[in-house]
């Protein structure tokens, strides 16, 4: 097993401090390796919440989010930050590419959090970009790519490191229905190449629907939905 | 690709949002250079004046009133070929046009060969400004100016007349004490010419008078002396810059001691041939101490005299006026003259005596005779002895060489022609008196032990009047050697003081304007750094979502930090470099500003600008380090966001309507606490007052904070049913961003408390400086002279002496000070004062007068202190004024300061007390006697405080100077001086407000910019409102609302709390306030708030609000 989510609670509370808003209220489920899986619900239902603590970016009130047999509770900043780098790999809604930078630079950005960039690494950020269909785009910029384009850095940005679990926040939210149909399929196409877990938090049906398991989150509470 | 080309590209992309910090570093490394390099020009200019003082003189040996061979500077040279020695006579005076157009008081005058001249690389032959040997005056420029007077013109310059008996001295003559020189100005010398020439280390010329030293010495009636020699260079440069390995002070006081002769100390050695003896005697009547220990030192046989003279002999009915009696001691002479049964109250008479009196032994002697007291007041005693025997007028008892050189008596044919320092009726001379006068001239007529001649005429000049050696195999060679053998030259003032060393170390360790001009411009430093990294966190904020994917990619906080601080780094650097190139201008600015509207705190000094390489790089590393250090704060708070708080929309989430629940608390004890700190000290000394107002109005000013930090957190839950109005709307988006609004308000409340508060610090003089208590103690008059008065010129009989017997000086009472030259340690003078001025004064005189801020000890009043003895009988107690001791001489209270004696001995002076912001500024002030112990040759009182009614103080003034202008008197009202000293304070004040303006309104700057922040992050919200229907007019006013509020909260709690600090300016009468400035000032703030508003709200509602909503 992956990943372990056991009986994950998480709270808020108000700006008073008097009420406490529970957003997610015992969540428990495991992802396989290679397991592509989504979580899908109403807005406000929890599903953001839930990948960030599933991701290490939060942490839970109460319960245990358990990766390869370690509970990530138990880590420090650093220790986390080195978990997220080497093991995760994110995609959000907005693709969050640095303007500043190339898309080949772009896609080495999380190479160089614990490490120098090498040729390897290079020869390895093209192949991956070329294989999105961005070989032409190498050196542009950001803001001269589609909203398209810059989702697909963005996917190949989070696989450089070759993560186990690869994590997606409404990743074709921004895009039109034949752009999203594709990066769908391309991402499909690569958690079976590589055998990486996939959760897709999605409100788009045709998305989920092309993952393996789906999961619906009301409530706070998440059953499985298929 | 490297991590390094992350921060390279970042700044490259970013770099207009990094303008911010490279303003504020620019702003701060300016600053900072340009306060640094005031102080290097300020250092660089004392150090030109000090080398324009001295040009090739390095050394002097002083002995200012004692007299030595002139021709002991030539002995010195043929010992030491690579220096320049020049002899020279040194005189205080006072000089005059000849139609007394023109008066300046204080003038140095000195004598000085050809060679002098040398100092300046003027060669002796043909360069001199003299054009003879003979009666001229060569003047240099400032009194030139000052008496506008030019060569060619004749002059009246009244010296003191030195006379080799202390005028405080018994049988010193009251006569002649000044002498005047009438001659034509040949030259006036320049800066160029030693025009400058000053043993003082100060910025301020002094007027001065060359004379050829012959001359001056022949006017004078000191033929062959000087009272200082120079050493030097003869290029007019500084000996190791002429290539010239100067001697060391030790070397050269080797060489004196070679060199000096027993008639440099003032003593003379004659033969007595009828006593087959040597005689060892002084034209100043009383043999040093020093001397009589040297004398017991060498082992000699020898036979000690005191000499004095008698008023009157007298035997029953009978007198004889006017005799001299001695008393005698032999040491190894055999046989004795005093026979060893003599009793102290017994005394032997001569045979004329005898006969004179009709006496015999058996019968009473009384003797009367003359003290001189303080002030030279004589007291006229008298001692009864029993005539031990009568002795026939042979071997010592006829001999007249006992008598010592009186002047007036000792020199004249005739006791008719005597003219003694002291009163004496010579009616009362007699023929035989005459007659024994051509006979025996000043032969004793009695003698006594030693021991009791002593008892009664001991005083702090000796106790002996002449020694006597046996002749027999003692030459006077040797008899000279052995003595000198036990002299130390420097106990008669033989000893170098390092002119040179001495003036560019006060130069060096003098008033430090950078430090000041650093401390003055601090507001600006904090507004600018707070305005520029504002804006870096504004420009981060805005990546924020980029932030939040480096940390999502796994990048470490830390790591993240690094890579921003890398990124602005450059800026900051060439933000420095651009600093430094500002603060050449900023330098520049300055000291303008201290040559026109802030000449008061340096005086006329001309500071040139100069700029050290190592001074730049310092300012700019600090500048540039001061960024640093803030950028890693910003960095720092910005990483204190969560992930979660960086993806959301906004940026930091701010929890509305909470705060801290001692935050209401806190503010209204802040409030409360202030007003009662302040209001509390009322009907205290107005220096508590003072202090309280201003400390109550900092805690006012932080409770104020703490509760618009409340009113900020209320405006942010304000809602529900509250209604709403579209400026409610703008006043409660203040609640969003709750920490810019508190530094809005902070920075605008601190600057106004900082800029108006210190103000409260200004001096004033006030409308009650007849009080004693006040600065000026209650004096009305400070006066110094040129020549000292000898006598108490408070006491009526001396009154018509003086010339102030006119009826308008009947209430006029004088407190006489004696004065030791030295460095004025006032903060008139920019060098650090190495050897203030020593003033001795009765301590009791002054009771009550000034008051002070600091005193070592519990006293009722502490000018008790200087009559109370310390611990250590070496150390004296002495009074200065506070800031003098804080500042002209960085000591403190408690804290000692070595001095040199008259016969050079070091003693310590302890600072025992320090008044408060007074006329006392500049000296120390001592016990007199402790002074007589330690000066005993300084003679008389040069230095007067005065104090006079009220009315007509400027005629008295006048009436004064007129009086005393014999003394070359300068009278200066205290008020005058005090307002003089006051100036200095009140410009650095001025300096600071101005400064300190100036980063007020940089902070109001910062509020247009955190306009245009707010407004930009705001364009979506905005955008809605555009949507639907708001007209932009509206939208402005919201705007404004919102930014104003804050100013508004800024500009009440900084005025409340100023206005608390200052508030005992409004009540105390000696305290004042520059209304028209603070008016000036708080509408400067305004407008420029305003100003700045107006402009962000104008700027910020000309972006296409809706076009940003069309691109969501």
């Amino acid at each position: 097993m992956l990943l372990d989510i056991r009986e994950v609670k998480k709270q808020y509370q108000n700006p008073e401090g008097t009420e406490t808003l529970e957003v997610l209220r015992g969540v428990s489920f495991q992802v396989d390796a290679g397991e592509s899986m989504a979580i899908v619900g109403p807005s406000g239902s929890g599903k953001t919440t839930l990948l960030n603590l599933v991701g290490s970016l939060d942490v839970p009130s109460e319960g245990a989010v358990v990766f390869e047999g370690r509970d990530l509770s138990g880590l420090s900043g650093d220790e986390l930050a080195r978990h997220r780098n080497q093991s995760v790999g994110f995609i959000f809604q907005g693709h969050h590419l640095l303007p500043h930078l190339s898309v080949l630079e772009n896609v080495l950005v999380p190479v160089l959090a614990y490490a120098a960039v090498t040729p390897v690494h290079e020869e390895k950020a093209r192949k991956l970009l070329d294989r999105v269909g961005l070989d032409r785009r190498m050196e542009h910029r950001p803001g001269q790519l589609s909203g398209g384009e810059c989702q697909r850095v963005a996917f190949v940005r989070a696989l450089i490191n070759e993560p186990r679990l690869l994590l997606a926040d409404e990743p074709t939210g921004a895009l039109d229905r034949t752009t999203a149909d594709g990066l769908t399929a391309l991402l499909l196409e690569l958690n079976r190449e590589s055998n990486t877990a996939m959760i897709v938090v999605t409100h788009a049906a045709s998305l989920a629907d092309r993952m393996q398991r789906q999961l619906e989150i009301a409530d706070g509470l998440i059953h499985e939905a298929r | 690709m490297k991590r390094g080309d992350l921060s390279r590209r970042g700044l490259r992309y970013y770099w207009r949002s990094h303008l911010g910090v490279m303003f504020g570093v620019t702003v701060t490394t300016a600053v900072i250079v340009g306060a640094m390099l005031v102080g290097d020009s300020l250092r660089f200019s004392l150090k030109e004046l000090a080398q324009q003082r001295l040009m090739g003189v390095e050394r002097a040996m002083l002995s200012p009133d004692r007299f030595f061979r002139a021709d002991l500077a030539a002995d010195l040279a043929r010992e030491d070929a690579g220096t320049h020695y020049v002899p020279v006579l040194y005189l205080n005076a006072s000089a005059s046009t000849s139609d007394g157009s023109g008066r300046v008081n204080k003038v140095q005058v000195f004598g000085v060969p050809d060679s002098f001249w040398r100092y300046a690389g003027i060669p002796s032959s043909g360069g001199s400004p003299f054009n003879a040997d003979d009666k001229q005056l060569v003047i240099n420029d400032v009194l030139a100016q000052r008496l506008e007077t030019t060569s060619g013109e004749s002059l009246v310059v009244r010296v003191a007349n030195p006379a080799l008996l202390p005028r405080d001295a018994p049988f010193s003559s009251e006569e002649d004490v000044t002498l005047a020189i009438r001659a034509d100005v040949v030259d006036v010398v320049g800066p160029e010419r030693l025009g400058r020439f000053s043993l003082q280390a100060s910025q301020v010329a002094q007027p001065t008078v060359f004379v050829p030293l012959h001359y001056l010495q022949e006017h004078i009636e000191l033929e062959g002396k000087a009272n200082m020699i120079l050493s030097g260079s003869s290029t007019g440069l500084p000996l190791h810059v002429a290539g010239v390995e100067g001697r060391t002070v030790g070397d050269q006081e080797g060489l004196i001691a070679r060199t000096w002769r027993l008639e440099d100390s003032g003593m003379e050695i004659i033969e007595v041939p009828e006593q087959q003896a040597w005689e060892l005697r002084t034209d100043r009547v009383f043999i040093d101490p020093v001397v009589e220990e040297a004398s017991r030192a060498t082992g000699l046989e020898e036979r000690r005299f005191i000499t004095y003279f008698g008023n009157a002999f007298t035997v029953g009915t009978n007198v004889a006026p006017f005799s001299m009696i001695s008393g005698v001691k032999d040491l190894k002479v055999d046989p004795p003259f005093i026979p060893a049964d003599l009793a102290e109250d017994e005394v032997l008479i001569n045979d004329w005596a005898a006969s004179d009196l009709e006496a015999k032994a058996g019968d009473e002697l009384t003797v009367e005779y003359f003290i001189i007291g303080s002030k030279r007041t004589l007291e006229e005693r008298s001692a009864t002895f029993k005539i031990k025997g009568v002795i026939p007028m042979q071997g010592l008892a006829r001999d007249p060489l006992l008598m010592p050189n009186l002047p007036g008596i000792s020199d004249r044919e005739d006791c008719s022609d005597w003219e003694p320092g002291m009163p004496l009726n010579l009616s009362k001379v007699r023929d035989k008196d005459e007659k024994y006068w051509d006979a025996h001239r000043g032969t004793p007529k009695a003698f006594i032990r030693l021991s009791k001649g002593q008892a009664l005429w001991e005083n702090r000049f000796g106790r002996l009047t002449a020694i006597r050696y046996s002749s027999e195999g003692l030459t006077r060679e040797a008899l000279e050697e052995a003595l000198l053998t036990h002299i130390d030259p420097a106990t008669y003032g033989l000893s170098w003081m390092a002119l040179r060393e001495e003036g560019l170390r006060a130069g060096a360790e003098g008033i430090d304007l950078g430090q000041y001009f650093g401390g003055m411009s601090f507001f600006i430093i904090v507004a600018a750094l707070a305005l520029g990294f504002m804006l870096f966190l504004f420009g981060i904020e805005q990546r924020r979502r980029e932030v939040a994917a480096l940390f999502a990619m796994g990048y470490r906080a830390t790591v993240i930090k690094r890579l921003l601080f890398c990124e602005a780094l450059p800026v900051l650097i060439a933000g420095g470099v651009l600093g430094v190139l500002l603060g050449l201008l900023y330098t520049q600015a300055l000291l303008w500003g201290l040559s026109s509207a802030w000449t008061g705190a340096i005086g006329d000094i001309l500071v040139r600008f100069h700029a050290t390489p190592g001074t730049i790089v310092i300012g700019l590393l600090t500048g540039i380090l001061l960024g640093m250090l803030v950028l890693a704060w910003t960095l720092r708070c910005f990483g204190r966001q969560t992930i979660r708080e960086l993806f959301v929309a906004g940026g930091a989430v701010t929890v509305p309507g909470r705060h801290r629940g001692w935050l209401p608390v806190l503010g209204f004890m802040g409030l409360l606490g202030g007003l009662g700190m302040g209001f509390g000290s009322l009907g205290k000394d107005a220096e508590t007052v003072t202090m309280s107002f201003y400390g109550g109005g900092g805690l006012f000013l932080m409770g104020g904070l703490c509760l618009s930090a409340v009113w900020l957190a209320r405006k942010a839950g304000q809602g529900g049913t509250h209604a709403l109005t579209v400026a409610d709307m703008g006043v409660r988006n203040l609640g969003r961003r709750r920490g810019r609004g508190l530094v809005v308000i902070g920075t605008l409340a601190a600057g106004i408390y900082m800029v108006i508060s210190v103000g409260a610090f200004r001096q004033f003089t006030g409308a009650h400086t007849e009080r004693p208590s006040s600065g000026t103690g209650g004096f009305a008059f400070i006066g110094e002279s040129a020549q000292a008065v000898y006598l108490d010129m408070n006491a009526n009989k001396n009154r018509k002496e003086l010339w102030l017997d006119d009826p308008q000086f009947d209430d006029v009472k004088f407190i006489q000070m004696r004065l030791r030259e030295g460095d004025d340690a006032s903060c008139l003078n920019l060098n650090k004062a190495q050897r203030p001025r020593l003033l001795g004064m009765n301590p009791a005189d002054m009771v009550g007068r000034f008051s002070f801020v600091k005193v070592d000890g519990d006293v009722e009043d502490p000018w008790s202190l200087l009559d109370t003895p310390l611990e250590n009988p070496d150390v004296i107690p002495a009074i200065g004024d506070y800031n003098s001791i804080m500042y002209a001489l960085k000591s403190g209270i408690g804290k000692t300061i070595p001095y040199r004696d008259e016969q050079g001995n070091v003693f310590q002076i302890k600072l025992v007390a320090g008044a408060k912001n007074s006329i006392l500024q500049g000296n120390l002030y001592i016990n007199e006697k402790h002074f007589i112990k330690h000066f005993p040759s300084a003679s008389g009182y040069r230095y007067f405080l005065v104090d006079a009614p009220a009315v007509n103080r400027t005629e008295v003034a006048e009436a004064l100077r007129k009086s005393l202008q014999d003394i070359g008197p300068e009278i200066i009202p205290a008020e005058t001086r005090l307002n003089e000293l006051n100036a200095v304070m009140n410009t650095y004040i001025s300096v600071f407000q101005a400064l300190g303006g100036l980063g007020v309104l940089l902070g109001s700057l910062g509020l247009g910019v955190i306009v245009l922040r707010n407004v930009f992050e705001r364009r979506r919200e905005f955008g809605v409102l555009r949507a639907v229907g708001y007209p932009l007019n509206l939208l402005r006013r919201m705007i404004l609302s919102e930014h104003l509020a804050l100013f508004l909260v800024g500009l009440l709690i900084g005025g409340l709390a100023s206005l608390l600090t200052v508030f005992p300016a409004l009540i105390l009468p000696d305290i004042g306030l520059p209304w028209g400035w603070l008016v000036a000032l708080v509408l400067g703030i305004s407008i420029s708030g305003l100003f700045w508003v107006g402009l962000a709200s104008r700027l910020a509602l000309k972006s296409a609000f809706l076009d940003v909503l069309r691109n969501d």
